[in-house]
């Protein structure tokens, strides 16, 4: 029996899902000009296949047309066999599941299947701390620093909109072999894009590269729109023979992770080279490390003192322009909220101290030994950035890729 | 010194944050740029802080941590 539209839009969703790619990043979005749609451009629509979306899943999946529509995913299947690293991905997940809801997992695997994504990760703080001591630690620390800086406890106000965070380590046994195959893919798409930078590359090396540009969310730094697949790649040949680019990393980057971000696991602190080579890879991760011993090692606190003045606009200047503008307060951060960060106790870290302290002290300054972060060229001037936006610009010709 | 003291002295506790974090940046790096991109910020940022002053709690915390000093050192120096 022939596939139906609604088949093969369902076959090609799980693909994207098996390989962790981002299906509303490659077929574009439904409603583009709206903000606050965000549902993806459907291949299947009023029962009609959707032809232009499905090519471009097809290229970002590196299959062809054909394949989805007889829904044959026996290519991806075995391509997946060399790489361990979505079948310990998938295995990864769980565990960070299981950190993040506890015994709350079941419940909270129901609401997902009921609700979907209107489910918030963020929503679910873990059970097993004192929250009550951890409240008057709070008081006690605002006390303490308003003698620092008076004016941050606010004698007789209430906390309004009171929210707490905090973050645990995973453990996951398996993660250096989840970074080394996730590391060995990075290698292949180097070798790729060299190769690319030159020759022609042939069909089934095009698929493996576009596959692995998805997989690996491979942009240029100065196109970040879309993923940089071969047809893209190749029109900027010229280009990147101009500015001297001799491998991945040079003008191209590859996106943080998505939501793999292996720091989150005790044991990937256990292979320092490794998560050297990662910040080699992803110079941000190290501030993502920061933030996330922050997590961690503390209770966050946000709340607005009732007796708070309200946030007033900001007048900004644009650097080099000489205007000034007036920006309102930033709603994810507004300056009237009061953030404050209380340390976990021994007891509360509990047998995760020794590599909480590890992760403090890899994302702490270089000057007390902290990872060194890369430079990338994101750090050059204005007018040189301005100049190689141009380039892949008039190489594109002005237009998308399909 | 005796006039960085009387300054110090004068200004806010935010403005002092600033100063001493301009302070550590002069002793361990060899420029904004580069405290900017071992800590994750905007350049833009960091010049703000430094010259006018850091007024969010939570950020000199995070830059306490940064630089494994206590909080209190940042407004004592």
């Amino acid at each position: 029996m022939k596939p139906t539209a609604n088949n093969i839009e369902d076959f090609v969703r799980d693909l994207f899902h098996w390989l962790y790619i981002d299906y509303a990043h490659c077929v574009g979005y439904a409603s583009p000009d709206d903000e606050n749609d965000f549902s993806p451009n459907p291949i299947e629509k009023h029962g009609k296949l959707q032809k232009k979306t499905l090519a471009r899943a097809a290229k970002s999946l590196g299959l062809p047309i054909e394949a989805l529509m007889q829904l044959d995913g026996r290519e991806i299947s075995s391509w997946m066999m060399k790489y361990p690293y979505f079948k310990l991905r998938s295995e990864f997940e769980k565990e960070l599941e299981m950190i993040r809801y506890g015994p709350r997992l079941a419940e909270h695997r129901l609401l997902k299947a009921i609700l979907g994504d209107q489910i918030h990760n963020h929503d679910v703080l873990p059970v097993q701390y004192d929250y009550r001591s951890v409240y008057q630690r709070l008081l006690e620390l605002l006390r303490q620093m308003d003698k620092e800086v008076p004016g941050t406890f606010h004698e007789g106000a209430a906390m309004q909109g009171l929210r707490i965070r905090t973050a645990q380590l995973c453990h996951f046994s398996k993660i250096k072999e989840l970074c080394a195959s996730y590391l060995e893919m990075v290698k292949r798409e180097n070798e790729l894009f060299q190769a690319a930078l030159t020759n022609e590359l042939s069909e089934n090396e095009i698929s493996e590269f576009n596959r692995l540009a998805s997989v690996l969310e491979l942009e240029d730094r100065y196109d970040p729109d879309q993923y940089l697949y071969y047809d893209r790649l190749v029109k900027y040949r010229g280009v990147y023979q101009a500015e001297g680019v001799v491998e991945i990393g040079d003008t191209v980057r590859l996106s943080p992770f998505g939501s793999f971000a292996p720091y989150r696991c005790a044991e990937f602190l256990d292979d320092m080279e490794t998560v050297q080579k990662f910040v080699n890879l992803y110079p941000s991760m190290k501030k993502d490390m920061r933030e996330f011993a922050m997590a961690v090692s503390k209770f966050q606190f946000r709340f607005k003192w009732s007796d708070a003045a309200p946030a007033q606009p900001e007048t900004v200047e644009l650097p080099g322009l000489g205007m000034t503008v007036e920006v309102g307060p930033d709603p994810f951060n507004p300056p009237d909220e009061t953030v404050i960060f209380v340390p976990k106790t021994d007891e509360e870290l509990g047998t995760d101290k020794e590599y909480v302290e590890r992760l403090k002290a890899v994302s702490s300054s270089t000057s007390i030994g902290g990872l060194r972060v890369p430079y990338t060229p994101s750090e050059e001037s204005d007018r040189e950035m301005i100049t190689r936006v141009w380039a892949r610009s008039n190489a594109r010709g002005g237009e998308d890729d399909e | 010194m005796l006039v960085g003291v009387k300054m110090m002295s004068s200004c806010t506790p935010q403005q002092k944050a600033g100063l001493v974090l301009k302070r550590l940046i002069q002793e361990r790096y060899s420029s904004q740029e580069e405290f900017a991109l071992d800590y994750g910020m905007e350049l833009r940022t960091v010049s703000r802080y430094v010259n006018q002053g850091i007024n969010k709690i939570s950020v000199v915390q995070e830059l306490a941590d940064f630089f494994a000093l206590e909080f209190e050192d940042f407004f004592r120096i």
